[in-house]
Formats: structure tokens, sequence, C-alpha cells
């Protein structure tokens, strides 16, 4: 279980690095204790499923990655820095540059049109570029429906814009909750490739999934259960990685 | 039935809260308007007392003048809440050989019945020679002390105690008590003042009672007082009534606005409820019965608070308390309660477009 | 991006815009529309209790003692003081000279003649203008025209017939209106002539007098002759006297300062007494403009006028106040709940690396931005419904115009209202959409 990683010695390669991360939740029946001691580390360029029923800290994990919540105790290092250590502003700038969020529901602004949804997150981030807004689009093959609504567009082309949003800030972790989670079949296999062909242009993709068949694409499976990290098979050298 | 309507309450107690307080406020402000408007003929009529006599009761024949107990007749008549003050008048030559007129009156009456009246002090009941002198009327006395005035031979000394002023008529006469007016010059009062509290209704009612018991005077409102009094409460009445539609408007539309927004919130249960076999009339039965719960609490709080708050601008305003008046729960009920039920309507007819299956895959 | 951000949601969600921008706009609908009442229900008020006739007298300050029992004139002066007719224009250069809305003279004559059929006739008679202008409102004066008289003084006086009119009055003819119970009788009606004697051995002169019509007054006047007053001057022989001027004045009700002897005051505090419209300081203006005059309130009108004033505007202010309160609540409510139905919205921002000021600002500048442009509207619809209640309740006042109710300085008062309502409205939500944890919102399938 206590299997921490060197980050003295890899501070390069493990991009996100938890070391006895600890989640508690004080609410009206006690403290709950959502993550307990989880310690693994992923580095660049790898593709890692995390995997657990319900309850087993997974949306915990997702929170405690994505920067929009601090481990209540242990230490979380996103690409070097320590997110324990941040303040509530330095961690809503560090997450725009370091995090591109896919969700399950897409969360697609419904009153902007796919390049503005797009352009949104370069807004947060620091200015808006619409050439370069727009080639994401294209990236994730929506060149097409740039400037359609949310409502205009089917489920795998709005996860598609979700998937361009998350990538046009050049962000070190792609974090994906269920990202085909609300998709048909059909939608679910364009998605997949498309994760693939991310991966294989090396970029880090975090994947929260209860699809044994999504899991199955990721190079490593981190199991989650009770709020304690199950199996976490240490990834090879980033240098393997890339095909 | 009952036990999911309560859960519901509870379970979005925020949002249930929320909605509470809007009815709260709707019955409230539909409370006090309503009870101030209720109110407001009253007090404004009041307010218009201040005026003074709006009926004059004149004797036929002014030498005779009016009975002896015309007082005890107007006020059997005018009503118990009517101020009266007699007048009888004589003209006498002051010291100075100016002639002048010489009113006898009661000052009590006077003093209640003409508030504009400004007075030095005013003469004590007790003293039947004290005397109130008007203002122009004093630049013709030798002594205001000491007034020495002749009525057809009879010489009669006054002290005057205090200047009137009113900037009318007033000022050129010299008031004394009745009672020495009477036994000075042998006249009788020959004028009742009258202030028939109410409105235009009022006045005329009394008058023609007036007219009954006395059939020997001439009973005449004053006209432009009537008149006047019934065109300005009708036209503040009206710019009430204005204002209480438009402020009633202005809270049923964000009553219904926020009802409405947690029905909206509400789709989803909505869609859940329809797919598991609720029929259109249940579902809406139960978005109805929940809103009346909470229009009807919203009642019972607003009907206090709209009370205290009519209270406390009438005692701000006109200084007299405005009672909290049972007769107007019942409208504001009917207010709130077709507020609630248009607000849990509204929406419904908006989700009835919905498909259940859309919105339970989480459009 | 921050105003296309903007942009869109005004344009593309124009349904949930509505919804606050109705409540907004309603909002200040209201506040608006009762304020504009409530600052110019003074004017109206005042305008309608002009039934009362006038608040402020004036006559010779060398005068004899009247002797009047109920308006009759017991013992009538013969001679005594006079004021002079041509001194009255003089009341509109005085400092509240805009204020006074109507001047009233009046000279009693004693008219001794017959009648057509020979009836001898023994009346009091009143000179009177009965619509005179006492200034055409020039405009190198700055000064508004001011046309004036008896009949708009008293206007509970009716009339069968027409009123006379000053400028037919020659030397020999005049036209005349004749007291109710005096016409019926001297049995004549309009159409009728009265021939006066003239009076022997003084300068008065005779007369034609024409009957134009017959007055009901409501007091002793009924008795008597309505003439117009160039005639009674001439009757009487008075050329330019008057013995006495009602003035109907816009005033402030009379508190403990207006009471003050402005004699005994410091220059200062005298000053700020003469600049404040108490009648009290009229008539002490009016008695510097016209030599020899004495100017009084007539404490039954002005006294009362300011209590029902008081209370009416003092009701009109507080209901203002309720609405207010009303309207303020209304907005907070609709902000509150389009707020909260955005809370996903919010929560995807916050992910996306928004800072919690850079979401409040937003939602702050929607609201401003709603609050303006709906506040602004609501201005106009509040006006033209105030002009519109106005104009229903007290009808034909056809003097006041829209654009008197159209009131500048309230826009930027109403709409700051708006603004600063639809932010504080917008807070509590905004704040709460902000706790949240965003994952929690994200997660809540709203």
């Amino acid at each position: 279980m206590d299997n921490p990683i060197d980050l003295e010695t890899r501070p390069d390669c493990a991009v996100i690095a938890l070391h006895k991360v600890t989640r508690e939740y004080t609410g009206h029946a006690g403290t709950v204790r959502a993550l307990d001691h989880a310690s693994f580390s992923i580095v660049a360029g790898e593709w890692v499923a995390i995997t657990g029923p319900s309850g087993s800290g997974k949306s915990t994990l997702v929170n405690l990655i994505g920067c929009l919540d601090r481990p209540t105790d242990g230490e979380l290092r996103i690409d070097g820095a320590n997110v324990a250590t941040m303040s509530a502003t330095e961690l809503d700038s560090f997450r725009a540059d370091k995090i591109g969020f896919i969700f399950q529901q897409f969360h697609l602004i419904p009153y902007l049109s796919a390049l503005e949804n797009v352009m949104l997150a370069q807004y947060f981030h620091s200015m808006t570029d619409e050439k370069e807004a727009r080639a994401a689009l294209e990236r994730v093959g929506l060149g097409h429906r740039a400037e359609h609504l949310p409502s205009e567009m089917s489920g795998g082309e709005q996860q598609r814009a979700c998937i361009a949003r998350a990538l046009i800030n050049n962000p070190p972790i792609l974090l994906a909750d269920e990202p085909t989670g609300n998709l048909d079949a059909a939608n679910q296999k364009i998605v997949a490739e498309l994760l693939q062909d991310l991966h294989a242009h090396g970029h880090t993709i975090v994947m929260v999934t209860h699809d044994p068949e999504m899991a199955s694409l990721a190079q490593r499976r981190i199991a989650l259960s009770h709020g304690k990290v199950f199996c976490h098979p240490v990834g090879g050298p980033v240098v393997s990685l890339k095909k | 039935m009952g036990a999911m309507l309560r859960r519901s309450l509870v379970h979005r107690r925020a949002r249930s809260l929320s909605a509470l307080v809007a009815l709260t406020v709707s019955a409230a402000v539909a409370t006090a308007l309503l009870t101030l408007y209720a109110d407001l003929d009253s007090k404004l009529h009041h307010e218009f007392r201040s005026f003074g006599a709006n009926v004059v009761v004149t004797a036929a024949d002014t030498s005779k003048g009016l009975p002896a107990d015309a007082m005890d007749r107007v006020h059997a008549a005018a009503g118990a809440d009517a101020q009266a003050a007699e007048f009888g008048y004589a003209v006498a030559t002051t010291d100075r050989g100016t002639p002048v007129v010489v009113a006898g009156t009661d000052f009590a009456a006077v003093r209640g019945l003409n508030s504009w009246w400004k007075v030095d002090a005013w003469p004590s009941a007790a003293d039947a020679t004290t005397a109130l002198l008007g203002q122009r009327a004093a630049q013709f006395v030798g002594n205001e002390r000491n007034v020495e005035l002749t009525f057809a031979g009879h010489p009669m000394t006054l002290h005057g105690v205090g200047r009137l002023h009113t900037g009318g008529d007033e000022d050129s006469r010299i008031y004394i008590p009745m009672t020495a007016f009477m036994t000075w010059t042998g006249a009788k009062p020959s004028i009742v003042e009258v202030q028939v509290p109410g409105g235009s209704a009022q006045v005329e009612a009394a008058i023609a009672r007036l007219q009954q018991t006395m059939p020997g005077a001439k009973v005449e409102p004053v006209r432009q007082l009537v008149e006047g009094e019934k065109k300005i409460v009708d036209k503040t009445h009206a710019l009430m009534y204005g204002a209480v539609l438009l402020i009633a408007l202005t809270v049923a539309v964000s009553v219904l606005a926020t009802l409405s927004a947690s029905v909206l919130e509400r789709r989803r249960d909505f869609a859940l409820m329809k797919a598991l076999g609720g029929s259109q009339s249940t579902l809406m039965a139960m978005f109805l019965l929940e809103a009346l719960v909470l229009a009807l609490g919203g009642v019972v709080g607003g009907y206090v608070i709209g009370s205290a708050a009519a209270w406390t601008i009438s005692q701000l305003d006109f200084h007299t308390a405005t009672l909290p008046r049972l007769g107007v729960v019942p409208l504001v009920l009917l207010v709130n309660l077709s507020i609630a039920a248009f607000a849990a309507l509204f929406p419904v007819r908006v989700l009835r477009r919905l498909e259940p299956a859309a919105l339970l895959k989480g459009e | 991006m921050f105003l296309r951000l903007l942009m869109e949601s005004f344009r593309r969600q124009r349904r949930r815009k509505a919804l606050a921008g109705l409540a907004i706009l309603l909002g200040t609908t209201a506040v608006t529309a009762m304020l504009a009442l409530a600052t110019t229900i003074g004017d109206r008020i005042h305008k309608e209790l002009a039934t009362y006739g006038a608040n402020i007298v004036v006559y010779p300050a060398a005068d004899q003692l009247e002797v009047k029992i109920g308006g009759v004139d017991v013992k009538p002066v013969s001679g005594g003081a006079f004021l002079h007719e041509s001194d009255l224009k003089k009341l509109r250069g005085i400092f509240w000279a805009n204020n006074i809305t109507g001047v009233s003279p009046e000279l009693p004559v004693q008219v001794l003649g017959k009648t057509g059929t020979g009836a001898d006739v023994d009346a009091a008679g009143t000179g009177l203008w009965f619509d005179h202008a006492l200034s055409n409102g020039t405009s190198a004066s700055g000064e508004s025209a001011l046309k004036t008289g008896a009949v708009t003084m008293h206007p509970w006086w009716k009339i069968a017939g027409v009123w006379p009119r000053e400028d037919h009055t020659t030397a020999e003819n005049a036209e005349v209106v004749v007291g109710s119970a005096l016409a019926e009788r001297l049995k004549v009606g309009a159409g009728d002539v009265i021939q006066v004697a003239g009076q022997p051995g003084n300068t008065s002169r005779a007369m034609t007098l024409h009957v134009v019509g017959v007055a009901s007054t409501g007091d002793s006047l009924d008795n008597g002759l309505l003439l117009p007053l160039n005639a009674a001057q001439r009757i009487a022989g008075t050329p330019d006297a008057v013995r006495r001027i009602e003035v109907s004045a816009r005033t402030k009700p009379e508190d403990a300062f207006a009471r003050k002897d402005p004699d005994s005051l410091s220059p200062k505090l005298k000053e700020i007494w003469y600049c404040r419209p108490y009648a009290n300081s009229i008539a002490y203006q009016i008695r510097e403009a016209i030599p020899g005059a004495r100017a009084e309130q007539i404490r039954q009108v002005e006294q009362s006028e300011g209590t029902v004033l008081k209370r009416i505007s003092g009701l009109m202010w507080l209901i203002s106040g309720a609405a207010l309160l009303a309207a303020a609540f209304a907005v907070s409510a609709a902000m509150a709940t389009t707020i909260l139905e955005r809370q996903a919205e919010i929560g995807l921002m916050r992910s996306l690396g928004a800072s919690k000021t850079t979401v409040a600002m937003l939602f702050y500048a929607e609201a401003g931005l709603l609050a303006i442009f709906a506040g602004g509207l609501g201005y106009l619809a509040g006006s033209g419904l105030a002009a519109w209640l106005g104009a229903r309740i007290f009808e034909g006042d056809g003097g006041v115009a829209l654009h008197s109710l159209l009131i500048p300085v309230l826009f930027p008062v109403v709409v700051a209202l708006a603004l600063v309502v639809a932010i504080a409205g917008s807070t509590p939500a905004i704040r709460r959409a902000l706790t949240t944890d965003p994952s929690a919102i994200l997660r809540a399938n709203v």
C-alpha cells in the first residue's frame, strides 16, 4: 500500500504524483474519508484509467487531480507543483494552465457556439485566438460545426467540442470523467479513437471510466476501493510510451 | 400524497423557504395596502376636519335667533362625532367710536371646531367678562386689557386676554362668552357652525336631519369645503388604488418568477413521475397542492407583518393607529392562492411540452 | 471575449433574461411612477385645494374696521383706504412670483338703479377680475403668463350664462352677472339691463349694466352683483382703486421656522426664511412689493391645506417606500432565480480555470446591463404611467404636460436604484454558486 515514489529523483517524469493523499469530508453524519492515504504517480504521456465501484473515491480523486479540491492531508504534485499549499486563486489559474477537462455531460455553455465555447477556455487561460480555436475544432473533426450551438449538435459532436476545449490551452494533463458515459456505441468509437490519437501525440490522459472496453484502451489501470488505491502498477519510462 | 408533499417541501428546504418568503411578502403587501386602503377615506376625512365647519345653520330671522335648545338639536341630528359652535353677532361701538362686530360664542366649542385660529391665550370659561380680540379690531380699542364697548346705550367692560389671528373676517371682530353676550345685548345666537365628519353623503344626510329638527332655520353646506373635500378624497383614493395595483402586480410577478423557477427546477422529478406512469392531472395536482400549502403559510405570516406595516405607516403619517382588519383576510387569501396556483400551473404547461425521455437523459 | 460572452448570453437566452428583465422593468416602473407622482403631488393637490380659495389676503394697512356679519357688510364703508390696481403687476416681480397661481382683486360698490321693468335696485356690487391677464409672459423677464381672476380662484362658483368681459366695459356700458338670490328677487336674467343712476353728489357715473348671466356662489355674493373691476371703479368714481386682494400661492406647509418673525432673525436666517415659499414669506414679500399693503395668510385655508398636503404627500412617500421595498424584493428574487438556474455554467467556468472574481464580474456585469436597460425602460414606462394616472385622476389640469412628469433627476436615481438592487439581489446567489463545490454542481445534472 505504502509505496512512495521518489519525487526527488524523478521530478520531470511524474506529471502527477500523490503521496499519502487523504481527503475527508465532514457532514452531518460525521467525517467520511473519501480518499485514504493514496499514493501513486503518473508520468508524462501516460494514459491511465481510474476504475472502481461507486463510492470508491473516483470523483474525489478527479476533483483533486483537477485542482477543484485540495487534499486534507498528504502531498499532491501536479506538474511538479504542490497543490496542497496553493491558495484558492493560485489554484484557479493553475487549473486553467494544467488541466483540460472532458465531462460526461459535456457541459458546454448552451448560448455559446462550439467555437465560442472553445474560446471561453482560452479566455479564462490567457487570451482568445479564434484561429487557434478553429484549428482545435478541426483537430477533433468539427471544423464545419464551429458556429453551431450545443443544442444543434449530436452528443458525439458535443463531446468532441468538449475535447477541443480541453486541448486548446495545451494542458499537460487531460482529465476525462466518464467521457463516453452519455454516448451511443458509434459516438463512443469516435471519441475513443480521438483519445487514442491524442495519446499517440504524447498527451497525458487520466480517464475515469466504468466501461471495461474503454479502460482496456489505457496503458495502465488504477483501481480504487473504499478510498484506497488497490493496484497501481508503475508505468514504464516515458520513452517507451512514445511508439 | 400527504407524506410525499411533506417530504418534497422538507427535502428542498431552501427552495421551499424562498417560495414561502415570496408568498409571505405578497400576502404582507396585500394586507398592508388593503388595510390602509380600507381606512383611507375615514383618515382623510378626519384630516379635513381642520378646515372647520362644513355646514352652517342660520336662523331664518336673525333678530329672533335660534331656539334655545338649538345646540342640543344640532348635536342630536348631526351625530356624536360632529363638532358644533354657536355664534351670535351684534355691532357695538368701541371707546374710540369705531363700530365693531361683537360675537358671542362658546370658546371651548370654537377651539375644537376652528383649529386654524391662532390665539395667544384662550379666555377661561369661568370668567364671563373675558374677550378675544381680532388682531385688526384690537387696533381700534383704547386699552386691550380693559375694552369698553357700547351697544345700544349699554356699556360693557371686557378684559381682553388674547389676540386672534385668522386672516379672515374674524380679525375684525371681538369674541366674548355667549352668556355675557346675551345678557348684554339681549340677542340670541343666530348661527351654528357644524362640522359633520365624513364624506359628502354623510354631510347631505346630516343636512337633511338638521333641516327636519329645525324647520325654522336655514341649513346650508359650506360649498367649497364639501366639494373640495370630496374631490381631494376621491383623487387620493384613486391614486392609492393605482399604487396598490402597481405594487401588487410587481410583487405578483416576482412571486411568479420564484415559484416558477422552483417548479422548473424539478423538471426531472416531473419527467421521472411521468415515466413511472403518473398522469398529467395527478402531477398538476401535486404541484398545485404544494404551492397552495405554501400560499396558505404565506397568508398567516403576511397578515401579521402586513398589519404591522399598515399600523406603522398610519402612525407615521396620520398619527393614528390603523388596527388590523380581519375583513381583508379573504381577499389576501384569494390573491395569494391565485398567484400560487398560477405560478404552479404556468411552468407545468411548459413541462407538458417536454419529452420525459429527453429530460431523463440529462439534457 | 468578456463582451462576447455577455452579448451572447443576452442574445441567445432571451427567455431567462426576460424574467429578470421583467421584474426590473416592473419594479422600476412602479417606483418611477410612484416617485414621479409623489414629487408632483404637492402641485397637484395644491391645484385641487385651490377649490378652497385664496390662502393670502392683501388689504390696505390703513384700512377701517370691516363690519361684516356672515359676509354681509352691515355698515358699508364709504371712502376708506384703497390699494392701486396698477400695483398688482408688482406681484409678478417678487421672489416667489412663479408660486403665485391666482390673484383676485375686489372692490365693493353700492349699485343703485332700476331694472328694465322699473324695479328699484339697491344691491352690493363687487368689482372683480374675471379673466384678466396679469402678465402676458414676456420672454425677456422669464416669467410665465398669468391669466387669473375671481372665476379661477373660486372654482365652486356656478354660472348660468357667461362671465362678464372687462374689455367690453365702456364709459356707458358694462357687462354684469347677478347673484342667484338677487336675480330671483329682481326677476332679471341674461339679456336684461340694469340702469345705474349714479350717485348724486359724488363722482360716480351713470351706467348701463347688461346682465350676461346669473351666478351662484353659495355665499353672500348671491345677494349682489358681480361686475368687472373697471366698471365698479367707474361706478364708485374711484379709478385704479382696489379694496382687497385675494392671492392664491403655492406654499410650503408651515413649520416652526415659518412662524418666526423675520425681522427678529439674523440676516442670514432671514434670507433663508425669505427664500422659502412659506405663506408668511410670500405675504412678507407682497407687503414689500405693494406700498401701503398689509398681507396675511388666511389661516383657515393655509393651515388646513398644509395639513392635508402633508398627509397626502406623506402617504405618497410612504407608499413609494413600500413600492421600493416590493420592487427590491421582486428584483432580488428574480435575479437570484436566474443565477441559480445557471449554476452548472458557473461550475464549468470554474473548472476551466476562471477565478471567482472573473465569474462574479461576469454575472454582475450581466445584472448591471440588465438593470440599466430594463431600468431605463422602466423609467420611461413609469413616467408614462405617472402621466397617465395623473391625467386620469387629476383630470382637467391639462397644464401638466408629459415633460413635467419626465423628471430627469429621477432617471439616474431610478437606474442607480435598479443597479444597486440588481447587484445586491444577485450577490447571495452568486456567492452561493461560487462557494458550492464546482465539481458537485457539475455532477448534479442540473
